[in-house]
């Protein structure tokens, strides 16, 4: 790695600030496990002069109930999602997509607030020495359009780029319908998530997340994930339903898109149904039916779209 | 000299293994220490911030409300003065922003036990315990570090001797370069839970990655380190 400055600041706005005089090539770390590896692979289009670390700012983690809603600090680690009693016992598709998230040791370092604004893992994009010049980094070819595009979007291009959202806690988060609460405003969930280099987020450069409120949530819920290995490993595509008391589904794939895909046909289909595995498989059907594959020159993405299906059906099976 | 040699020669492997596991740690300390670092999973909140004041002569420490965790000092050329303990023994150094907590207790401080491999946070073999959690070194910045509590499999081989005895009766290692990451991660998962079930083992230890592939030794292993360990 070249050497930059590193900025610890003590409370949120000291952060902000920093981030606001200092608007040229400077980023915030979590957990660091993303930025890191970005550095050390010189995949950023731009090098960091600073980083503003959050890691010394007190207050920024927990969860805990608190009146109508469930508030998670943003800096709150992955792992302890994934061990919290009360989301395995009530927000389940959280605390199940939190244990799918890479590799033990990187849900101990990495944060809440991080796994929802890391960058794409799309393999031009993340090629060492920004070797591709690609969209994303200001070029004018989607590289992944004439090559491999195995693990890519099947729900179209965004500005031309063909990466999708690699985030597991992203599906869960959008079928519990969560704020994420800045420091500035508070933004529903559904659109955090843009186009924007580095973070793939609409955040703006001081703006930084503190916590997220998921309104109180007494259904059931279901997070599936399917990956080519178990552990160590992002999703092929992966899927979260929320079905609350009064019956009302939100079903939402990640890994399809540049932005998590809710699918609202599929909640169509489903609603004010008892649920059957057939009926399960129809809303799986109905949640795709737009999907479209890109063929590249390579493997073509078009098995995703049967995956995608499955992930629906079984996420909505999984809330019986 | 030369019967010295000899004997280096006859040293079996086993026996090798059994003192490089109790040696290597660098200071003698409770297994408290140890107990206290894994057992919580809370930040530690003893130092305080104290914000160097250079406008007032009379005052030298500002008031604190809050009680955060230290900062790093920032010295010369834009290093980063950081204090912290590795194996129960306190260190001070200066590190340069970019470097990752890997580097500095490889290289730096010389605990050779965390290993390089993949760097990118993939395989496990850098893992160390901070605070108490397993986590990995090559993607920790070691300026963060500061006031914490660091683990290394050295000292671990120290206070957990039955860990270890385990690890060679089961033979879990072929070449062995996992090992101490493996060590570091079983030694985790044994001071949350006394008494893991083989799922808990495998989910515990799947972030770290063996070329030989010894994998189902280490599940036999921990079972046995839990028993030999009473579930405490």
């Amino acid at each position: 790695m070249k050497n930059f400055k590193q900025y610890y600041p003590t409370t949120v706005d000291e952060a902000a600030k920093y981030l606001k005089e200092n608007p040229k090539d400077t980023y915030i770390v979590g957990g660091g496990t993303d930025v890191i590896g970005a550095m050390k692979d010189f995949i950023l289009p731009t090098y960091p002069v600073a980083l503003v670390s959050l890691d010394k700012i007190p207050g920024l983690t927990g969860i805990k109930e608190e009146g109508d809603y469930l508030i998670i600090g943003a800096m709150t680690k992955v792992e302890d999602l994934a061990m919290s009693d009360l989301l395995k016992s009530k927000y389940t598709c959280l605390a199940e997509a939190a244990s799918r998230t890479a590799s033990p040791h990187l849900r101990e370092s990495g944060t809440v607030g991080g796994n929802l604004c890391q960058m794409t893992r799309c393999w031009y994009f993340r090629h060492n020495n920004n070797q591709f010049d690609c969209v994303r980094k200001g070029g004018s070819t989607c590289y992944a359009l004439t090559g491999e595009t195995r693990f890519h979007s099947i729900f179209g291009l965004t500005k031309m780029c063909a990466a999708v959202n690699p985030s597991d806690l992203a599906p869960a988060m959008v079928a519990l319908n969560a704020v994420a609460v800045t420091n500035k405003k508070e933004i529903p969930i559904e659109k955090l998530w843009s186009f924007a280099v580095p973070g793939s987020t609409t955040l703006d450069h001081d703006e930084i997340i503190t916590s997220f409120k998921i309104p109180k949530f007494t259904g059931k819920s279901c997070f599936y994930k399917a990956s080519v290995r178990r552990t160590i490993d992002f999703p092929i595509v992966n899927g979260a339903c929320a079905i609350d008391a009064s019956g009302n589904a939100r079903i939402c794939l990640n890994a399809v898109a540049m932005t998590p895909h809710r699918c609202t046909e599929a909640e169509e289909t489903i609603k004010g149904k008892s649920i059957t595995e057939s009926l399960a498989a129809e809303a799986g059907a109905a949640a795709v039916q737009k999907a479209k594959a890109i063929p590249g020159t390579g493997t073509s993405n078009e098995y995703k779209i049967e995956i995608a299906k499955g992930v629906i059906k079984k996420v909505i099976l999984g809330c019986k | 000299m030369k019967d010295k040699d000899e004997e280096k020669a006859v040293l079996s492997r086993r026996q090798f293994l059994k003192d490089a596991g109790i040696v290597l740690g660098t200071s003698a300390v409770g297994s408290a220490a140890l107990l206290s670092a894994c057992g919580t999973n809370e930040i530690t909140k003893t130092d305080t911030v104290t914000k160097t004041s250079t406008v007032t002569k009379n005052v030298t420490t500002t008031v604190v409300e809050k009680e955060t965790l230290p900062l790093p000092i920032e010295t010369e050329n834009g290093r980063l003065l950081i204090s912290f303990t590795v194996n129960g023994k306190k260190f001070d150094a200066t590190v340069e922003p970019r470097e990752t907590l890997h580097h500095l207790l490889h290289e730096q401080l010389g605990f050779k036990s965390v290993k390089t491999f993949c760097s990118r946070g993939g395989c496990g073999s850098c893992s160390v315990l901070l605070d108490g959690r397993p986590v990995l070194s090559c993607m920790t910045f070691a300026s963060s570090v500061g006031g914490k509590d660091i683990w290394t499999s050295d000292g671990i081989g120290k206070e957990m001797p039955e860990l270890i005895e385990a690890y060679i009766d089961n033979e879990c290692m072929q070449c062995g370069y996992c090992t101490p990451g493996f060590i570091v991660t079983a030694a985790a998962l044994l001071k949350r839970n006394g008494n893991p079930s083989t799922d808990e083992i495998r989910e515990a230890l799947a972030g770290n990655l063996c070329r030989c592939g010894t994998y189902p030794v280490h599940i036999k292993a921990v079972h046995e380190a839990a028993s030999a360990m009473g579930g405490k």
